[in-house]
Protein backbone atom coordinates (compact mmCIF):
# COMPACT_ATOMS: atom_id res chain seq x y z
CA UNK A 1 0.00 0.00 0.00
CA UNK A 2 1.17 3.42 -1.29
CA UNK A 3 0.75 6.62 1.36
CA UNK A 4 0.58 9.83 0.09
CA UNK A 5 2.83 12.57 1.56
CA UNK A 6 1.41 15.91 1.40
CA UNK A 7 4.16 18.77 0.11
CA UNK A 8 4.99 19.62 3.71
CA UNK A 9 5.47 16.71 5.08
CA UNK A 10 7.23 15.41 2.06
CA UNK A 11 9.93 18.50 2.53
CA UNK A 12 10.36 17.76 5.98
CA UNK A 13 13.55 15.89 6.12
CA UNK A 14 15.53 18.64 4.45
CA UNK A 15 14.24 21.28 7.37
CA UNK A 16 15.57 19.23 9.74
CA UNK A 17 19.16 20.87 10.30
CA UNK A 18 17.08 23.80 11.28
CA UNK A 19 14.95 21.70 13.62
CA UNK A 20 18.16 20.51 15.20
CA UNK A 21 19.47 24.04 15.42
CA UNK A 22 16.55 25.44 16.62
CA UNK A 23 16.81 23.60 19.75
CA UNK A 24 20.51 24.87 20.33
CA UNK A 25 20.26 28.39 19.68
CA UNK A 26 19.33 30.77 22.15
CA UNK A 27 16.82 33.95 21.71
CA UNK A 28 18.34 36.92 21.29
CA UNK A 29 17.65 40.81 22.16
CA UNK A 30 18.38 43.44 19.45
CA UNK A 31 19.45 46.44 20.52
CA UNK A 32 16.83 49.21 22.05
CA UNK A 33 18.06 51.68 19.11
CA UNK A 34 16.94 49.12 16.31
CA UNK A 35 13.60 48.59 17.60
CA UNK A 36 12.96 52.12 18.21
CA UNK A 37 13.85 52.57 14.39
CA UNK A 38 11.06 50.61 13.66
CA UNK A 39 8.47 52.60 12.25
CA UNK A 40 5.87 49.64 11.80
CA UNK A 41 5.47 45.75 12.79
CA UNK A 42 6.48 45.02 9.08
CA UNK A 43 9.84 46.90 9.93
CA UNK A 44 10.13 44.78 12.74
CA UNK A 45 9.58 41.83 11.04
CA UNK A 46 11.92 42.55 8.56
CA UNK A 47 14.38 43.28 11.43
CA UNK A 48 13.92 40.11 12.94
CA UNK A 49 14.55 38.62 9.57
CA UNK A 50 18.00 40.25 8.89
CA UNK A 51 19.01 39.05 11.92
CA UNK A 52 17.75 35.67 11.68
CA UNK A 53 20.74 33.27 13.59
CA UNK A 54 20.81 30.51 10.59
CA UNK A 55 22.12 33.23 7.76
CA UNK A 56 21.63 30.14 5.38
CA UNK A 57 17.78 29.96 6.16
CA UNK A 58 15.90 31.02 2.95
CA UNK A 59 12.65 32.66 2.83
CA UNK A 60 11.35 29.76 1.50
CA UNK A 61 12.03 27.50 4.14
CA UNK A 62 10.81 30.05 6.41
CA UNK A 63 7.93 29.48 5.05
CA UNK A 64 7.49 25.76 4.72
CA UNK A 65 8.68 25.91 8.65
CA UNK A 66 5.99 28.05 9.74
CA UNK A 67 3.44 26.41 7.14
CA UNK A 68 2.70 29.45 5.19
CA UNK A 69 2.56 29.62 1.55
CA UNK A 70 6.62 31.02 0.24
CA UNK A 71 4.60 33.53 -1.72
CA UNK A 72 2.69 35.01 1.23
CA UNK A 73 5.71 34.44 3.15
CA UNK A 74 7.64 36.84 0.46
CA UNK A 75 5.11 39.83 0.66
CA UNK A 76 5.51 39.61 5.18
CA UNK A 77 9.36 39.85 4.80
CA UNK A 78 9.00 43.29 2.45
CA UNK A 79 10.01 46.37 3.45
CA UNK A 80 7.43 47.78 1.44
CA UNK A 81 3.66 47.66 2.66
CA UNK A 82 2.32 48.02 -0.73
CA UNK A 83 3.50 46.46 -3.57
CA UNK A 84 4.36 47.79 -7.44
CA UNK A 85 0.11 47.86 -8.03
CA UNK A 86 -0.60 49.85 -5.05
CA UNK A 87 -1.99 46.78 -3.02
CA UNK A 88 -1.26 46.18 0.27
CA UNK A 89 0.98 43.39 1.44
CA UNK A 90 0.00 40.69 4.10
CA UNK A 91 1.59 41.02 7.01
CA UNK A 92 2.85 38.14 9.14
CA UNK A 93 -0.29 37.17 11.43
CA UNK A 94 -0.01 37.36 14.76
CA UNK A 95 -0.53 33.97 15.94
CA UNK A 96 2.27 33.06 14.04
CA UNK A 97 4.90 35.48 16.10
CA UNK A 98 6.23 32.92 18.62
CA UNK A 99 6.81 30.59 16.05
CA UNK A 100 8.76 33.10 13.75
CA UNK A 101 10.62 34.27 16.86
CA UNK A 102 11.74 30.84 17.64
CA UNK A 103 12.95 30.12 13.78
CA UNK A 104 14.57 33.02 13.52
CA UNK A 105 16.12 32.81 17.39
CA UNK A 106 15.46 36.34 18.11
CA UNK A 107 12.59 38.43 19.78
CA UNK A 108 12.71 41.92 17.72
CA UNK A 109 9.19 41.38 16.87
CA UNK A 110 8.35 41.26 20.60
CA UNK A 111 10.61 43.85 21.75
CA UNK A 112 8.52 45.82 19.04
CA UNK A 113 5.59 45.06 20.33
CA UNK A 114 6.46 45.40 23.92
CA UNK A 115 7.52 49.50 22.81
CA UNK A 116 4.51 49.94 20.64
CA UNK A 117 2.46 48.73 24.02
CA UNK A 118 4.46 51.24 25.83
CA UNK A 119 3.82 54.09 23.64
CA UNK A 120 0.36 53.64 23.40
CA UNK A 121 -0.75 53.42 26.55
CA UNK A 122 1.56 56.43 27.97
CA UNK A 123 -0.66 58.23 25.40
CA UNK A 124 -3.90 56.64 26.93
CA UNK A 125 -2.48 57.85 30.49
CA UNK A 126 -1.29 61.37 29.41
CA UNK A 127 -4.91 62.08 27.50
CA UNK A 128 -6.87 60.38 30.78
CA UNK A 129 -4.67 62.55 33.34
CA UNK A 130 -5.48 65.88 30.91
CA UNK A 131 -9.17 65.31 30.30
CA UNK A 132 -9.57 65.10 34.83
CA UNK B 1 -0.12 36.22 32.79
CA UNK B 2 -3.70 37.64 30.65
CA UNK B 3 -4.73 40.31 28.56
CA UNK B 4 -6.25 42.26 31.55
CA UNK B 5 -3.76 41.63 33.52
CA UNK B 6 -0.78 43.18 31.19
CA UNK B 7 -2.67 46.16 30.50
CA UNK B 8 -2.93 46.95 34.28
CA UNK B 9 0.32 46.42 35.05
CA UNK B 10 1.53 48.79 31.84
CA UNK B 11 -0.87 51.60 32.68
CA UNK B 12 0.19 51.28 36.55
CA UNK B 13 3.42 51.79 35.48
CA UNK B 14 2.96 54.77 33.12
CA UNK B 15 1.09 56.16 36.04
CA UNK B 16 4.05 55.75 38.48
CA UNK B 17 6.80 56.72 36.00
CA UNK B 18 4.37 60.66 34.90
CA UNK B 19 4.12 60.43 39.05
CA UNK B 20 8.46 60.60 38.51
CA UNK B 21 8.93 62.58 35.66
CA UNK B 22 5.79 64.10 34.72
CA UNK B 23 4.20 64.53 31.27
CA UNK B 24 7.40 64.79 29.21
CA UNK B 25 7.51 62.18 26.78
CA UNK B 26 11.12 61.69 26.04
CA UNK B 27 11.65 61.73 29.51
CA UNK B 28 8.62 59.30 30.52
CA UNK B 29 10.13 56.96 27.61
CA UNK B 30 13.59 56.86 28.76
CA UNK B 31 12.06 56.02 32.45
CA UNK B 32 10.20 53.46 31.23
CA UNK B 33 12.13 51.86 28.87
CA UNK B 34 15.10 51.67 32.13
CA UNK B 35 11.88 50.21 34.46
CA UNK B 36 11.71 47.62 31.70
CA UNK B 37 14.94 46.51 31.55
CA UNK B 38 15.02 46.28 35.02
CA UNK B 39 11.82 44.41 35.58
CA UNK B 40 10.75 40.98 33.21
CA UNK B 41 7.45 41.23 34.26
CA UNK B 42 6.68 44.46 33.31
CA UNK B 43 8.54 43.98 29.80
CA UNK B 44 6.54 40.36 29.46
CA UNK B 45 3.20 42.95 29.86
CA UNK B 46 3.96 45.29 27.73
CA UNK B 47 4.84 42.39 25.25
CA UNK B 48 1.25 40.86 25.87
CA UNK B 49 -0.03 43.91 25.68
CA UNK B 50 1.52 44.86 22.09
CA UNK B 51 0.55 42.07 20.86
CA UNK B 52 -3.08 42.67 21.49
CA UNK B 53 -2.55 45.75 20.21
CA UNK B 54 -1.28 43.92 16.88
CA UNK B 55 -3.90 41.01 16.84
CA UNK B 56 -6.85 44.05 17.59
CA UNK B 57 -5.71 45.68 14.63
CA UNK B 58 -5.50 42.37 12.31
CA UNK B 59 -9.01 41.80 12.52
CA UNK B 60 -9.89 44.73 11.92
CA UNK B 61 -7.99 45.06 8.45
CA UNK B 62 -9.71 41.66 7.35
Amino acid sequence: MQIQQTPHKAAAPALDPFNRELASVPMRFLAKDAIAACASFRDAVCLAWEHRASRGMTQRTLAELLEIPASHMSNMLNREGVDRHGKPRQDLPARSIADFEQRVGNRAVSQYLARLAMLTLMEEVITAQRGL
Amino acid sequence: MTEDEALQIGRQAVESARQRVGDNRTALIAELENQTERDSRLMEAFAVAGHLILRSAQEVKH
